[in-house]
């Protein structure tokens, strides 16, 4: 009788341990960047961590299934969480001052080092700021914020055009925005 | 250095700033204790209002209730964005709702990803939609309900009622009840404004910073066992047929010659106890039958018949078109006939 080789046979991980190793690996990477991004977007730090942990848990949830470029995923749904927090932030401010009280947002970044930029990211309509921070901060090409978001590619160039306009009507820069002025970001 | 790269540099640099101090295991830790809690808060919160309490029903898209002068409270609507609608999570497109819709949750799968609203352009239908379409202030802690696309809900049958909260300016929220008893609830003026509760920077790592954190693969079910399944409601079935306004022809007559009216507007009013489905004309003699009726404002539903082609010389035939409105059980009622006179050549 002809001898049999024996290989080893490595089992190959399930999709809970899978989708942890790469929750992992997402975390340990780019949760800083990511909680920075989100505070840019909503001012508040409790808030954008309470998105990321959100964006987590909905992951997890969707262990058994596949989700394709997991990081920008995750990216996305933290930011849409973030957008909503913010809201509820805006809303519950509103209710407060209205009966004279005062809202506690969280814990507030530990410093404001470029309050310029701050004050002037705050002035971004929601969407513009969202786009800029996404494509600025998070590296992402307009087609993949167009992708995350789910609007067109020109609606992304747009916004991005305005949150520059406005950004540089309201920075004190040093650039040269020659070329700018002929489109910009791709 | 142009503008590109400076924003993208002073951006960058104020997201590290703002990003400073993150522990990623007690990120991870934050993440695990919430996926093993749960995914609903228990209370949501309308901050707008100064109104706490428990609503069942929510707005899809980012607008809960907004202040209202005139009526308290407006009611539930999306808002800028259109979603699409699938008949269950991970199921098939069915629909979509648009800017403006009136929409209301009703229940939410097992894992709170998706959620279950009540159909825009047909009520009494469901409709499932990703949670994350949704803004979860606006949702209540909604029960879990399984995806049976066969069942409807009557809307407006014996489901509406008026729930109140006391709120900070004695503000009346009314929303349509749906398939949970809400009790009204009375909320102090200083009640705290509620937030999650968020893992703050400083929280002691519970993964030793050198070893990348894991989430433990054995989490718990990711719905509570306090939260007990909830059986869809049995309602009582809907027999009421549609009623259906005299149709009206404008104008009355169609040619096919250019320099004539080509086509003519079918209106019709369609009414019915849970919502009109669908609308439809037939006819015979020329082509184009049968054809849908498009909804309008309020129930007007209108078509437009013609243009024709191919109408052969000297053609002339007053064109009866019969209408039929059905609705989601099935029911359908007839409207009165109306007549367009279709003519191959301009009548002088």
């Amino acid at each position: 009788m002809r001898r049999q080789d024996v290989h080893a046979v490595s089992v190959p991980p399930t999709a809970s341990e899978q989708r942890a190793d790469e929750l992992a690996c997402f975390v340990q990477q780019h949760s800083q960047r990511l909680i920075g991004a989100l505070t840019l977007i909503t001012g508040n730090r409790a808030t954008a961590e309470d998105a990321l942990q959100d964006a987590l848990v909905k992951a997890w949830h969707r262990r058994d299934q596949p989700i394709d470029q997991l990081t920008a995923w995750i990216t996305v749904v933290a930011t849409n969480q973030a957008r909503s927090g913010w809201r509820r932030k805006q809303a519950e401010q509103r209710a407060m001052d209205k009966i004279g009280g005062r809202a506690n947002h969280g814990a507030a970044p530990a410093s404001e080092p470029d309050n310029e930029l701050l004050e002037a990211l705050r002035s971004l309509p929601e969407r513009e700021r969202q786009v800029a921070v996404m494509h600025y901060v998070l590296d992402q090409s307009v087609a993949q914020v167009a992708a995350a978001l789910g609007i067109a590619d020109g609606t992304v160039k747009t916004q991005l055009f305005r949150a520059r306009e406005h950004l540089a009507a309201r920075l004190t820069l040093n650039a040269d925005r020659t070329n700018d002025q002929q489109g910009g970001a791709a | 250095m142009n503008l590109d790269d400076e924003l993208r540099r002073r951006l960058q640099a104020a997201a590290d700033e703002a990003g400073a101090g993150v522990d990623p295991a007690a990120v991870t830790q934050a993440a695990v204790t919430k996926a093993a809690a749960g995914t609903r808060p228990p209370l949501r919160l309308i901050g707008g209002l100064g109104v706490a309490g428990v609503i069942v029903g929510g707005a899809i898209g980012f607008t809960a209730l907004k202040p209202d002068a005139s009526a308290g409270a407006s009611a539930v609507i999306v808002q800028t964005q259109r979603y699409s609608l699938y008949d269950c999570p991970d199921g098939g497109l069915r629909g979509t709702a648009l800017p403006g819709d009136r929409v209301f949750v009703t229940g939410r799968n097992e894992t709170g990803d998706w959620l279950e609203l009540r159909d825009p352009r047909n009520q009494a239908k469901r409709a499932w939609v990703p949670a994350d379409a949704v803004d979860p202030d606006a949702v209540s802690d909604v029960p879990v309900v399984p995806c049976s696309p066969a069942v409807e809900l009557a809307a407006g049958v014996a489901t509406t009622s008026t729930t109140s909260t006391t709120v900070a300016e004695t503000t009346t929220t009314t929303v349509p009840a749906t398939t949970t008893t809400v009790a009204p609830s009375t909320v102090p003026v200083t009640t705290p404004i509620t937030t999650k509760p968020t893992v703050p920077p400083t929280a002691p790592p519970t993964v030793p910073p050198t070893a990348p954190p894991t989430v433990p693969p054995t989490l718990p079910p990711t719905v509570p066992p306090t939260v007990p399944p909830t059986v869809p409601p049995t309602l009582p079935p809907d027999t009421q047929k549609p009623t259906l306004s005299p149709a009206t022809a404008s104008p009355d007559s169609v040619f096919q010659a250019a320099g004539c009216n080509l086509t003519s507007t079918i209106t019709v009013t369609a009414n019915d106890n849970v919502g009109v489905s669908s609308v439809r004309g037939t006819w015979k003699g020329v082509s184009g039958s049968p054809k849908e009726f498009a909804k309008g404002k309020a129930n007007t539903w209108t078509m437009t018949f013609g243009p024709f082609t191919g109408l052969p010389l000297g053609f002339h035939q007053a064109i009866q078109i019969s209408i039929v409105a059905r609705d989601a059980a099935g029911n359908q009622s007839t409207a009165a006939i109306v007549i367009v006179n279709v003519y191959d050549q301009c009548v002088i």
